[in-house]
């Protein structure tokens, strides 16, 4: 069983070759994905500026994480629930596309980035948060989060050999 | 006359991917930043500080966002300007983005820079908001159209 033959499998799937076939479900779902980027993005890009200090400074860091979290969650899950709608409807040629490949493993990295960071900089109010971890922090963050989209393009751009 | 087969972007297949990455980047910065204003007109997010303090925070890195997104938009536009000007999604964008421009430098600056009502903040950031994801929108849709 390989990668492609179970991406086809999937894609085979009554739901996502709708999505596949329909002249606006596609778009309007490929469109979704992109405003959430958008519009939710912003609110990661703000957090990372006020943890490298450039904007707000007034503004506590663990507000600004609080206040956010709810909107980058909900952001996230419209985010990622059209994306998984796109990536199924076309699995059998995403799933062996080498920049999808690197756009979930970086996925992942950012899962992990947040796991290592949440005692030292996610977390609730309490003692300062160490200059060089929110340095860290905010420019790993815009790092991974600008790959990411940038392999999201480039998924288009991959022909199978 | 202009001949867009030697523009740089369809000479490189890689300088066109990463013009449109640049587009795709600024343009969620620029957006963002906004939509966080937004937020606050709707009395959510950072309500700690005020609509006016983040337009403030916000408005340099919103115009070289802005800078970015339609310089590279031009770029991309100009490796096929006569098929990208005559198409009617591409037109229909280019209006939008100039509405969604005008509001955003003329009412919304003015309604987050003033104490207005609850209502007005709301309505402005509603229509402000819909403005944009009509500009990614009709993007996208210029794509499959």
């Amino acid at each position: 069983m390989t990668l492609a033959s179970v991406g086809r499998a999937i894609q085979d799937l009554r739901v996502f070759t709708a999505v596949r076939e329909s002249a606006y479900v596609y778009p309007i779902v490929l469109s979704t994905h992109v405003a959430c980027i958008a519009v939710f993005g912003g609110l990661i890009f703000l957090t990372n500026l006020r943890l490298l200090e450039w904007c707000l400074n007034d503004v506590p860091v663990p507000e600004m994480i609080e206040r956010f979290r709810p909107w980058k969650q909900l952001g996230f899950v419209v985010m990622a629930g059209c994306g998984g709608l796109l990536a199924a409807s076309k699995a059998a040629e995403y799933f062996v596309n080498p920049f999808f490949q690197i756009k979930m493993t970086l996925l992942g990295a950012i899962a992990v980035h947040g796991a290592y960071f949440r005692r030292s900089v996610y977390r609730p109010a309490g003692a300062a948060i160490p200059r060089g971890s929110a340095i860290a922090a905010a420019v790993s963050s815009l790092a991974l989060w600008a790959a990411v989209v940038s392999m999201g393009r480039w998924i288009a751009y991959y022909d199978a050999p | 006359m202009y001949d867009p087969s030697a523009n740089f972007l369809n000479v490189h297949e890689w300088a066109y991917g990463v013009t449109e990455v640049g587009h795709i980047v600024s343009m969620a910065v620029a957006i963002g930043l906004i939509a966080v204003v937004d937020l606050r007109l709707l009395n959510q997010g950072v309500v700690h500080t005020t609509a006016a303090r983040l337009l403030r925070a916000t408005a340099i890195a919103t115009l070289i966002g802005f800078v970015v997104a339609i310089t590279t938009g031009f770029m991309i536009f100009s490796t096929d300007p006569e098929r990208y000007f005559a198409h009617p999604t591409m037109r229909l964008k280019l209006v939008l983005l100039l509405v969604a421009l005008g509001f955003n430098y003329t009412i919304h600056g003015r309604v987050a820079l003033g104490s207005r009502s609850p209502a007005v903040c709301r309505s402005v950031a509603v229509v402000s908001l819909s403005l944009w994801i009509a500009v990614v929108f009709s993007g996208i849709f210029y794509a499959f159209t």
